[in-house]
C-alpha cells in the first residue's frame, strides 16, 4: 500500500515528494521505495520492449531497462552539484539524488503505462519503426522526469542557462553511451542471435556516424548483415 | 505549464552574498579543487587505449597553470587601470573559480571513468570536459571580478573597464591553457 | 603508455569494482543501523545512497546539560528548512556539522560538571577558574543556539523576499564558530 501511495504521490505532486524525501530522517526510508518503483516501472517497460522478439529477449530487456535509467543518473548527478555551484546555486547532493530518483521513477512508471500502446504497435510495424517508437516513448516520458530535477534546483544564481545546458548535455551523452553498452533491447523477430550484452565494439558516437553516412548512401562492408535484414524487410519476409 | 527555468539572466542582488565575491576560499576548499582537477586527469589517463601516466597531472597543469601564469598580469593591469576593487577580491575571484571548477572536475570523474573504460575516446572527452571546465570557471571568475568592482563602488566607466579587462584576461587564460594542454597531449 | 587493456576487460573490471563498492557501502549502512531496504539498494545503486553515509546517525558524544535545548533548536530549524515554502533557502550548509560541533561542546560541559562534582575541597583557585571557563563556554553555546533560532525566523523572511544565499552563508559561519567553541571556552 505504501508503494501505491508513493506512486500516486510522485505522479500527482513530484515536487512535493522531493521536498518530503529530502529531509534528514525521511531519505533513508523513502529512497529505497523510489528505487523499487523505478525498477518496477522499468522492468515492466523492458518486458514489453523485449516482447517484440519474445522468448529470452523479454527477461533480458526487462533486466537491462532499470540500468538504462539508473546508470546515467549515477554518472551525471555528482557533476551537477559542481555545475550549479559555478552558477552560484548551492544544491545538496542529497537533493539532486532525491530529485533524480523521483524523476526516474516517474519516467519509469509513465513508460510502463505506455507499455500496452507500444505492445499494440509492435504487432503492426516493422523493426526500424519499432526502434523509433521505443526511443520516442523514452523521450516523451523522460521529459516529465527531467522537469522534476530542474524544478528541484533552488532559484537564484546567475548564468543558470550554462548549468542547465551542461546538465542536459551530460545526461544525453551518458544515456546514449549507456544505451549502446546495454544493447540490444529490441531484437528482430527472425534473429537467432539472442545475447544479454553485445561485445563492446566502438561506441555510440561511431555508430551514429556510421548511420549518418549510411543515410547518404555511404556504406561499410561490416554492415552487410544489416543489409540482408534490410532486404528481408523490403520483401516482407519479416 | 509554468516555465521551468528563467532563461533570462537574473541580476545579482546585493543581499545574495555569493561566496565567489565576498571572501577568499579556505585552504581546504582550494586543496579539494586541486584534488578534483588531479582526479579528473587521472580518470582521463586510464582507458582502453592504455595507461598514460604523463597525462594524469594534465588537467591540473593546464587549468591551474594557466591561472598562475596569467593571474599576476591581471593584478598588475587591474591596479594600473586604477580600478577600485581591493587586490584580495581580485585574487579571491580567481581562487573561487579554481575551487569551484575543481569541485566540478571531481564530480565529472565518474563520467570520465565510464567513457575512458568503455570507449577509446577517453582523451578526446577529457579535452572537451577541460574546455567546458575552463569556460565555466572563467565565466565565474569574470563575474567575481565585476562584482568586486561593483561592491567597491566603481563608476560606470570603471565597470566598463573591468568588464573589458575580465574578458581580455579570460581570453588570454584560455589561450595559455590551450597551449599548456597541447604540450601535455604531445 | 604503460599497457594496453581491452575494453571488455576494463568494463568487466569496472563492474566488479562497482559491485565491490556496493557491498562495502551496504556493510557500512548496515552497521549504521539504516533500514534494510537502504542496505539492499546500496548493493546495486550505492552512489545514490551515499548521502546516508554522510548523515550517519549523529549519536555523537555523551549528552551534556544542553543536549535537550540543542536538539530542540536544531529540530525546529530542520523542520523550517524542510518546509516546501522555504525552497528559496539553499540549506545544503552543514547542519550535520553544526549538530556535531554543538554536541561536542555540550559533552565538554558535561565533563567539567563531573570534574567539579568531585572537587569539594582544595585547589579553590583552579576550581574557580574552571567554573568561570565553564560559564563562558555555556554562554558561547547558548549564544550560538540563540543565533540559530534567529536564523529560523530569517528563513521565513527569505521565503518572502529572497536572500537565501546569505542565509546559507550564515549557517556555514555558525557551523565554523560552533566547531571552535572548545577553544573559545578555554577548556
Amino acid at each position: 500500500m505504501t508503494l501505491i501511495h508513493r506512486a500516486a504521490w510522485l505522479l500527482r505532486d513530484p515536487s512535493g515528494l522531493v521536498d518530503h524525501v529530502d529531509h534528514d530522517t525521511h531519505f533513508a526510508e523513502e529512497a529505497p521505495r523510489l528505487l523499487g518503483l523505478l525498477a518496477l516501472g522499468a522492468l515492466t517497460f523492458g518486458a514489453v520492449v523485449g516482447g517484440f522478439r519474445g522468448g529470452l529477449q523479454v527477461p533480458f530487456a526487462a533486466v537491462k531497462l532499470p540500468l538504462l535509467f539508473l546508470v546515467p543518473m549515477m554518472l551525471v548527478l555528482p557533476a551537477l552539484r559542481g555545475l550549479w555551484a559555478l552558477s552560484e546555486v548551492e544544491v545538496s547532493y542529497r537533493r539532486l539524488v532525491t530529485a533524480g530518483l523521483v524523476g526516474g521513477a516517474r519516467t519509469a512508471l509513465l513508460a510502463a503505462a505506455a507499455g500496452p500502446v507500444l505492445w499494440l504497435l509492435f504487432g503492426l510495424i516493422g523493426y526500424h519503426l519499432a526502434v523509433l517508437c521505443f526511443v520516442a516513448v523514452l523521450g516523451v516520458t523522460g521529459l516529465p522526469g527531467l522537469l522534476v530535477v530542474a524544478r528541484a534546483v533552488p532559484s537564484g544564481g546567475r548564468g543558470r542557462w550554462v548549468a542547465l545546458a551542461g546538465s542536459l548535455t551530460l545526461m544525453a551523452v551518458a544515456s546514449m553511451q549507456t544505451g549502446w553498452l546495454l544493447r540490444p533491447f529490441l531484437v528482430r523477430p527472425q534473429s537467432d542471435d539472442i545475447v544479454l550484452f553485445r561485445a563492446i565494439e566502438d561506441d555510440v558516437f561511431h555508430s551514429l556516424g556510421t548511420t549518418a553516412m549510411s543515410s547518404v548512401g555511404v556504406y561499410r562492408y561490416d554492415l552487410v548483415r544489416e543489409e540482408v535484414y534490410e532486404q528481408s524487410d523490403l520483401r516482407g519476409t519479416r | 505549464m509554468d516555465a521551468v527555468m528563467p532563461i533570462i539572466e537574473e541580476p545579482a542582488t546585493m543581499d545574495a552574498a555569493t561566496p565567489t565575491g565576498s571572501s577568499l576560499p579556505t585552504v581546504r576548499e582550494v586543496t579539494h579543487g586541486l584534488g578534483g582537477l588531479l582526479a579528473l586527469g587521472t580518470a582521463g589517463a586510464l582507458g582502453a587505449h592504455g595507461l598514460t601516466p604523463h597525462a594524469m597531472p594534465g588537467v591540473l597543469w593546464t587549468s591551474a597553470g594557466a591561472l598562475v601564469l596569467t593571474g599576476p598580469a591581471l593584478l598588475v593591469v587591474h591596479q594600473f587601470l586604477g580600478l577600485q576593487a581591493a587586490p584580495d577580491r581580485v585574487v579571491g575571484s580567481m581562487a573561487w573559480a579554481l575551487a569551484k571548477a575543481g569541485q566540478l572536475a571531481m564530480g565529472l570523474v565518474p563520467f570520465q571513468v565510464f567513457f575512458s573504460v568503455t570507449t577509446q575516446r577517453g582523451p578526446g572527452l577529457l579535452a572537451l570536459l577541460l574546455c567546458g571546465l575552463g569556460g565555466t570557471g572563467l565565466l565565474a571568475a569574470m563575474r567575481g571580478l565585476v562584482d568586486a568592482e561593483r561592491d567597491a563602488g566603481s563608476t560606470g566607466t570603471q565597470l566598463m573597464h573591468v568588464r573589458g579587462l575580465a574578458l581580455a584576461w579570460a581570453a588570454l587564460t584560455l589561450l595559455v591553457g590551450l597551449r599548456l594542454g597541447w604540450e601535455v597531449m604531445a | 603508455m604503460i599497457a594496453f587493456v581491452s575494453a571488455q576487460v576494463l568494463t568487466g573490471g569496472l563492474g566488479v569494482v562497482y559491485l565491490a563498492g556496493g557491498v562495502v557501502v551496504a556493510g557500512l549502512l548496515e552497521r549504521a543501523g539504516r533500514p534494510r531496504g537502504a542496505v539492499l539498494g546500496a548493493v546495486v545503486a550505492w552512489p545514490l545512497l551515499l548521502p546516508l553515509l554522510q548523515e550517519a546517525q549523529v549519536v555523537g558524544p555523551a549528552p551534556g546539560p544542553l543536549r535537550g535545548r540543542i536538539d530542540q533548536v536544531l529540530q525546529a530549524l530542520t523542520d523550517t528548512l524542510g518546509d516546501p515554502a522555504a525552497t528559496e533557502v539553499a540549506w545544503t550548509a552543514d547542519l550535520h556539522g553544526l549538530r556535531l560541533a554543538l554536541y561536542t561542546a555540550d559533552a565538554r560541559l558535561a565533563l567539567v560538571d563531573r570534574l567539579l562534582e568531585g572537587e569539594a575541597q582544595g585547589a579553590e583557585d583552579s576550581v574557580d577558574a574552571l567554573r568561570a571557563a565553564r560559564a563562558d563556554s555555556q554562554h558561547a553555546v547558548e549564544t550560538v543556539l540563540s543565533e540559530v533560532h534567529q536564523l529560523r525566523l530569517q528563513v521565513g523572511l527569505a521565503a518572502l523576499a529572497g536572500g537565501g544565499q546569505a542565509l546559507a552563508e550564515r549557517l556555514r559561519e555558525l557551523s565554523a564558530r560552533a566547531s571552535t567553541l572548545g577553544e573559545v571556552g578555554g577548556l
